[in-house]
């Protein structure tokens, strides 16, 4: 079972502590301020700060490797990318036939990239440390529709059984003498589609039964839900949300006013 | 037991799942060919860890496994799987075809057959399963007996010589049951060596040869199954209730001194003991 | 006034291409149920069992849509009319697969969803929640994660989910069909206990006929989109043509009563492996004493 898919991990840390509302408004902040600077130095540090963030909830190594795995390749997909297909401004670093680099492509694709990943950790982060029926609950208290905050959660849970799921389908095709390790890219993936149908199908069925147990549990039956646990808002809580809109007040400030972080390096 | 050489071999074979969960713990196996035999034991037992070492699907932690005299994990998933055919539990794991006779094809193709072969082997296996009326039907659509008979058309089509069947009864009712192990049964004589896990003790008792016991991780008994049916304490020990039948021939065991199997055995032992006399 | 009380019900699923004919799955189903009654329901693959029980808790037609004539009425209330979520605080489902009808993150959260949902406050749904899980024997279980749990443990947390309702009829659709020997008793004791001890209406249905002999006070067969027969489960086991017909297993005691009655000419009719042993061995001892 690959413990992997299971995004939650039970803990006692401070961020497990935290009440689930100002983690929300946390995510909500850091995303919107990484999404504002632009400065390389500035997305390094916040890479580094969300990382810390998530090393002191006491997320696993496996998963932190798990997490580097993930996210490493795709942050310099992207830099890569960045580099080749924009054009900046300022002195020319290296040219070649309609490759032209300058220091502020590289720094502006290295922004990027550390900018996805810091977006990607800070999530995590979030979803590591706060199980499904909390993370609905604090949505729906900051006013979601209690149907999206069950879709999402829900969608969670099933993550570790489509995993499974694809395992055996995976198996199940394969004993069938189907192989997905010959042939180019392109022959591979197409080697795939027996087992993506079957994993469709087989999501369509959950769906469909699923369906059909949370209507016999009276889903919408009421227009206001209770909970059976309490969202407690504690001090710690209170402290929290107060430095969380002091610091995104000032780092906007300094953005927009002052222009600090807008440019690359 | 067989003089023939042994075409499963299992050899001190261990085997933990990531996270340290000992599935099997020291496993020695000799299943000789064209065996019937079912396995047995509670689920977590490590019946289908097993079953899935022999068409290389898992490979052990220590250990080795032979399938006719190859290691398993000296040759690929595809290459044992033209000699060893696993039908899974799930049907809609492996049901994906758009046609039940595409569904049926998708394994010969695999194993590079021509297209001639391909279709002779598709309409055999259509017709032995009785499939014919839904060949162009999309099995996904279908109930949920039907396709779990296709999914073990589609394994059969593969000809494999040993045939490996996890559950293929849950679900079904009486009838469909019985018949469908009445073509396992013509399957076996035509040769075949069947391997079935399964936790109907009755089906068991009527159709396998031979039974394996598994519990935690290790083969509690094995042998022809009237033996093992008689091993009380095995049976208890890997929590398996043997069929109503048998447990009402050990009630009246002064009387009865055999094992019994099913209803005519039973009709027959007792007829004899009731003339037997003191 | 019976429990559940259906009368000439004919239901037909919408059609699977737009513009070809809706098969008809049930044809004609007349059942009574009682209250307090544990009523067992066989009948081939695909019959239309599972459509049956969907028609008790108004999920058919309601939710499904479809071609629909009949009347179904459960405690009184017709399942056409009622709203899903009102009958389901009366009428409970389990379902087959544990996997899909256990979709939250811990069990206790799994049992409250239902009283959730109906805006109960949260001391009575603690309350609930404690009480449904010390039925099924799983109080200590609730921190853990329903995906960790044995096949017999989650249904249990599945019936446990269903009573914190407060439903007086349960349904169960096969909910022993993918478990163990030892989940199978789990769940099945958890089943009588409700019946025997708290009264509850059952409705079960299963392929294990032995199970079926020693738990069910009556026995439904459905046939060909109808009910073939309900009557106890002795006298339905000893109808071989209909038992043949449908495609049913009886107990094996009853199919070694039926050939020893042609081999012996004796007349048993056992359902229950006790009752068989002792006769038998009656039989073999006076036959002894008598030689």
């Amino acid at each position: 079972m690959s413990l992997l898919y299971d995004l939650y991990q039970p803990g006692d840390s401070w961020l497990h502590r935290l009440d689930p509302r100002v983690k929300v408004g946390l995510v909500f902040c850091g995303c919107s301020l990484l999404l504002l600077f632009r400065n390389v130095w500035l997305m390094l540090g916040a890479l580094a700060c969300v990382g810390f963030v998530l090393w002191s909830a006491g997320v696993a190594r496996e998963r932190m490797a798990w997490v580097a795995r993930m996210t490493l390749p795709t942050m310099a997909m992207i830099a890569v990318l960045w580099v080749i297909f924009y054009r900046g401004e300022g002195r020319v670093l290296f040219s070649w036939w309609f490759l032209e680099v300058t220091a502020s492509t590289i720094a502006e694709g290295l922004a990027v990239a550390l900018r996805v990943g810091a977006l990607a950790l800070l999530i995590l982060a979030w979803l590591f440390t706060t199980d499904q029926t909390t993370l609905v609950h604090s949505l729906v208290a900051l006013g979601m529709p209690y149907e999206w905050g069950l879709t999402l959660a829900m969608a969670l849970r099933y993550l570790p059984t489509m995993g499974n799921v694809f395992g055996m389908i995976s198996d199940a095709q394969q004993a069938r003498a189907l192989d997905l390790t010959k042939g180019n890219p392109l022959k591979r993936a197409r080697a795939y589609l027996p087992i993506t149908v079957a994993m469709l199908i087989t999501a369509l069925r959950t769906a469909q039964s699923l369906s059909l147990a949370l209507e016999s549990r009276a889903l919408g039956a009421r227009r206001k839900r209770t909970y059976l646990h309490r969202l407690h808002f504690r001090r710690a809580d209170l402290l929290w949300t107060i430095g969380i809109v002091l610091a995104t007040a000032a780092l906007l400030w300094a953005r927009l006013v002052w222009g600090f972080g807008a440019r690359p390096y | 037991m067989s003089t023939s050489p042994p075409c499963i071999r299992v050899e001190e074979l261990f085997f933990e799942y990531a996270g340290d969960l000992a599935a099997l713990n020291g496993v020695d196996l000799e299943i000789a060919e064209n065996a019937y035999v079912a396995i047995v034991g509670q689920n977590g037992s490590g019946k289908t860890t097993l079953v899935k070492h022999f068409i290389g699907l898992l490979r052990p932690s220590s250990g080795r496994v032979w399938v006719y005299g190859r290691e398993t994990t000296s040759v690929s998933v595809g290459e044992l799987a033209r000699t060893v055919g696993y039908a899974f539990q799930n049907p809609d794991h492996q049901i994906f075809c758009p046609t039940t006779r595409e569904e049926l094809a998708f394994g010969p193709r695999n194993l590079g057959l021509g297209a001639r072969e391909v279709a002779e082997r598709t309409e055999d296996a259509l017709t032995a399963f009785g499939l014919l009326p839904y060949a162009d039907l999309p099995p996904a659509v279908l109930g949920y007996g039907l396709r779990r008979k296709i999914s073990i058309a589609a394994v059969y089509t593969m000809r494999p010589r040993i045939l490996i069947l996890d559950e293929p009864t849950t679900g079904l009712d009486g009838r469909s049951a019985h018949e469908l192990l009445a073509l396992l049964g013509g399957l076996y004589a035509q040769g075949h060596t069947i391997l079935l896990v399964t936790h109907d003790m009755r089906l068991v008792a009527e159709y396998a040869r031979e039974t394996l016991v598994m519990h935690e991780g290790r083969v509690l008994a094995y042998g022809p199954t009237r033996h093992v049916f008689g091993l009380a304490e095995e049976l208890s020990r890997a929590q398996l209730i043997p069929p109503q039948v048998t447990r009402l021939g050990e009630a009246l065991r002064p009387y009865l001194r055999e094992t019994v199997l099913t209803v005519p055995e039973f009709c027959q032992a007792f007829v004899r003991a009731r003339e037997a006399g003191p | 006034m019976a429990a559940i009380s259906i009368e000439n019900l004919h239901y037909a699923y919408p059609p699977l291409l737009p513009g070809s004919q809706a098969e008809p799955v049930l044809r004609g189903v007349d059942l009574e149920v009682e209250g307090g009654e544990f009523l067992s329901l066989m009948g081939p693959t695909g019959v239309g069992k599972s459509t049956l029980c969907l028609a008790l808790n108004g999920i058919v037609p309601q939710s499904m849509g479809g071609v629909f004539r009949g009347r179904v009425q459960v405690l009184g209330r017709d399942t056409r009319t009622t709203p899903v979520s009102e009958l389901a605080t009366q009428v409970g489902m389990v379902y087959q697969d544990p996997e899909s009808q256990l979709f939250c993150h811990r069990v206790e959260d799994e049992v409250a969803f239902g009283p959730e949902n109906l805006g109960i406050p949260r001391q009575e749904i603690a309350e609930r929640v404690e009480w449904a899980l010390g039925v099924v024997r799983m109080w200590e279980h609730r921190d853990r994660s329903p995906t960790q749990l044995s096949g017999g443990q989650k249904q249990r947390v599945a019936i446990a989910a269903s009573l914190a309702m407060l439903p007086e009829i349960l349904v169960l659709d096969e909910p022993t069909a993918s478990l163990d020997p030892v989940g199978q008793s789990e769940v099945l004791s958890v089943i009588e206990a409700l019946c025997r001890e708290r009264r509850m209406t059952i409705v079960m249905v299963s392929h294990d006929a032995e199970h079926i002999a020693r738990f069910s006070d009556r026995l439904a067969v459905m046939y060909q989109g109808r009910i073939a027969r309900v009557d106890s489960p002795r006298k339905v086991f000893e109808d071989a043509t209909l038992l043949s017909d449908a495609c049913l297993c009886v107990p094996q005691v009853a199919e070694l009563s039926a050939a020893l009655n042609r081999r012996c000419g004796t007349a048993y009719h056992f359902v229950l492996l006790e009752e068989a042993a002792q006769a038998l061995r009656g039989a073999l001892a006076g036959r002894q004493a008598a030689s």
